[in-house]
């Protein structure tokens, strides 16, 4: 329903996103996971026209962006990861304006307004001012805009930053009911939780790269069911590989002289051998975190750091 | 609010040149000004010059005499009025000092020495704001944008760009002082006792139509912010994203505009018919002149928003644009009482050609010819200016760096 092919995108000397290419199939959620800065909005701005693409292509509903950019936009509903309302208007003048401006006139358009107020639980105050509205029923409002004229791809950026979870609940019940009507959905995120309960496919993205993407049961096989063993203290990164040859199935991730992190089965159960192994390397750690494989690990596994840093 | 601001303040001076000047009006006369400028400046040569300009060189014929026998010319009924401009008059302006023009009517004539009267104490407060609008700190500062920012600075400071935005603001204000009788006082002596007669309708001809102007380019101005308003929402981004895009965006502020022009023309041309007795007839003409003239206005005015890097650039850029634009093009100040020279500067300015178009529409001196001419190359411009400020809106406008 959206597919994305060799899609690169540079501001200046930056490459921001580099040969990203996914399919995001219909009736089915894809999230795009990724840190600050990994290129997220930067493929959804080339996705919806904001941004021209460098080089790639991209088809939305079988439709060429590039070649047909009205009809593209036709069938796809926005939301921009910062809030885009007329703060001045009501809730749903706002709706009525950018229904308007997908060519929606009259009775549809009212009616069309009024259920989604009703969806996004604002019916009883179609007549307050935007301005009037907490941070969470702009969002909900920010969120309904896209949806007036019934795309069949929803492109959301962020949906639930700076929601309270309250809100955050409500949105993505909203967004499982566009699923449910068969909308193909593309879904950037930094929250690894909401990646892994929410979307059916799931790409992860850094500095521009898509690096793994997969459906979560695919992604756990990649981190071959290892748990991750990060450690802060004191290392000699030379004498690691040698002091860990002994356990045959530990991979070092990460190796600094303050860092060290290792991937490895059954950590929990054979955390002793390791140590014993360290401190003969002359390792000497001050903290351990130790993490079932989810895509966080993954994540750490596949570039070295942190989601959130 | 802002939008009351930018019609409120020329439409309040064009009731009150209104009221002064009044209905309707006769033929020309013409009638004899005598000048005694004791102070010979600048600013007293201004304010006499008025006379000599336009219209009313039409209709007065201005004389330099000494005092004493100024006053006994008028004294023997010889001359409509005599103007005694006392020495020390610019020095009394440019210090901000209360000064006084000394205006001796014969009481033997009613229309002419009327007519001087008025024209005097408009020409006096003129001088006053051209002086006071100019003044020292807010000249150094537009040098300062000429010449550019100090050596080995990059950019103006803020606190060069804030000062000078506190400038303009002033200088707005100042505007109002205009209105301020005591500023410069006109004293009046040997009052005819006759009744006030109608003043020619030539004063409302001469005022109204620049007031109109005025309002439309402050208006102008003000709705060029609009961009710079939607970018910040994020609204023009999500606008992007739409079918029509941007330049639908776009294209729904120009519309807008023109509606806007096009109330406050047709509010104000009514009210002119009205006031000052207009021909009715030409007053369709002149509403659909000025609504062209408007939107072509707001036009620039984008233009030069969406070439902004802020919108406080942007900002002050146009109001950079806007009062030289006004000042020379006979909105402050009509063309015809300028100096031959530099009305004929101002009638090159887009408001100042198309203000005096206007003014020949209302008076009914025109040809059809040549304002169907006019209007076409207006809407050709406009679309073309349009048609620039989408493609900028939508691409270094929205993203810059993209
Ligand atoms: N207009 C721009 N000009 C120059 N660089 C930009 C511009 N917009 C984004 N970038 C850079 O491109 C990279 C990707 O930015 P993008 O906004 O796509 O990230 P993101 O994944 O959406 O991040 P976040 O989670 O913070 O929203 C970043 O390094 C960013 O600094
Ligand atoms: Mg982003």
């Amino acid at each position: 329903m959206l597919t994305v092919s060799h899609l690169t995108k540079r501001y200046g000397d930056l490459l921001a996103v580099d040969d990203i290419s996914f399919n995001a199939p219909e009736g089915a959620i894809f999230g795009l996971l990724g840190p600050n800065g990994a290129g997220k909005s930067t493929t959804i701005g080339c996705i919806n026209g904001l941004l021209n693409p460098g080089s790639g292509t991209i088809t939305v509903a079988g439709i060429d962006t590039a070649t047909r950019p009205r009809d593209a936009k036709r069938a796809m509903g926005v939301v921009p990861q910062e809030l885009a309302l007329y703060e001045d208007l009501t809730a749903r003048e706002n709706l009525q304006y950018w229904g308007g401006a997908y060519g929606m006139r009259g009775v549809q358009l009212n009616s069309r307004a009024d259920e989604l107020l009703a969806r996004i639980g604002l019916a009883d105050r179609p007549r307050d001012q935007v301005k009037k509205f907490s941070g969470g029923m702009k969002r909900r409002l920010n969120f309904a805009c896209a949806l007036l004229h019934r795309p069949r791809v929803l492109l959301l950026d962020e949906p639930t930053v700076g929601v309270d979870p309250q809100s955050r609940v409500a949105l993505l019940e909203l967004v499982r009911d566009e699923v449910v009507q068969g909308t193909c959905v593309l879904y950037t995120t930094h929250y690894m939780e909401e990646a892994e309960t929410l979307c059916d496919r799931v790409g992860i993205i850094d500095r521009g790269k898509l690096i793994a993407q997969g459906t979560l049961g695919e992604l756990r096989r990649l981190l071959g069911e290892r748990d991750l063993l990060q450690m802060t203290g004191a290392f000699e990164p030379a004498r690691l590989a040698e002091g860990l040859r002994p356990l045959a199935d530990v991979e070092i991730v990460l190796s600094t002289a303050e860092h060290l992190t290792l991937a490895l089965p059954n950590a929990s159960q054979r955390l002793p051998s390791v140590f014993a192994l360290l401190q003969v390397a002359g390792a000497d750690v001050r903290e351990t975190t130790l993490k079932q494989p989810n895509l966080e690990s993954l994540f750490i596994k596949l570039t070295g750091k942190a989601l959130r840093e | 609010m802002a939008l009351l601001l930018w019609v409120g303040v020329p439409m309040v001076l064009a009731l009150l040149i209104g009221t002064i000047s009044g209905g309707k009006g006769d033929a020309k006369p013409r009638g004899r000004l005598l000048v005694a400028d004791l102070d010979d400046s600048l600013a007293s040569r201004a304010v006499t010059a008025a006379f000599a300009q336009g219209e009313l060189g039409k209709m007065f014929d201005v004389e330099t005499v000494e005092v004493a026998a100024g006053r006994a010319r008028i004294h023997d009924g010889d001359g409509s009025a005599l103007i005694v401009v006392p020495l020390g008059f610019g020095e009394a302006l440019l210090l901000d000092q209360p000064t006084t023009i000394e205006l001796v009517k014969n009481p033997a004539r009613k229309i002419m020495p009327r007519i001087a009267e008025e024209t005097l104490g408009l020409a006096a407060d003129a001088v006053f704001y051209a002086q006071r609008i100019a003044g020292d700190s807010l000249r150094n500062s537009i040098e300062a944008i000429v010449s550019g920012p100090p050596a080995g600075q990059k950019v103006m400071s803020a606190a060069f760009i804030a000062g000078f935005s506190v400038e303009i603001n002033t200088a707005i204000e100042r505007l109002s002082t205009y209105l301020d009788p005591l500023a410069i006082e006109v004293v009046k002596e040997a009052e005819p006792a006759a009744a006030a007669e109608s003043p020619p309708k030539n004063f409302a001809l001469l005022f109204f139509p620049s007031m109109l102007f005025l309002t439309l380019m402050f208006m102008a101005q003000g709705l060029s912010e609009d961009l710079w308003r939607e970018k910040a929402m994020g609204t023009l981004a999500r606008a992007s994203g739409t079918p029509g895009g941007v330049s639908a965006l776009v294209l729904g502020k120009f519309l807008c505009s023109a509606a806007f022009v096009a109330a406050i023309g047709a509010i104000g041309l009514t009210y002119a018919g009205l006031r000052f007795d207009f021909d009715w007839r030409y007053l369709p003409l002149a509403l659909i002149w000025i609504t062209l003239a408007g939107v072509l206005l707001f036009a620039l005015m984008m233009l030069v928003q969406v070439h902004g890097k802020s919108q406080r650039g942007g900002d002050l850029l146009t109001n950079a644009l806007l009062f030289p634009l006004a000042m020379i093009g006979g909105a402050f100040f009509p063309l015809e009482m300028m100096p031959r020279w530099m009305a004929d500067i101002g009638r090159l300015t887009p408001n100042g050609w198309a203000l005096s178009e206007f003014r020949s529409i209302l008076s009914g001196e025109f040809s059809f010819a040549e304002v169907a001419l006019g209007a076409l190359g207006i809407i050709l411009v406009t679309l073309a200016l349009a048609w620039w400020i989408q493609g900028r809106a939508r691409t270094v406008f929205l993203r810059p760096g993209a």
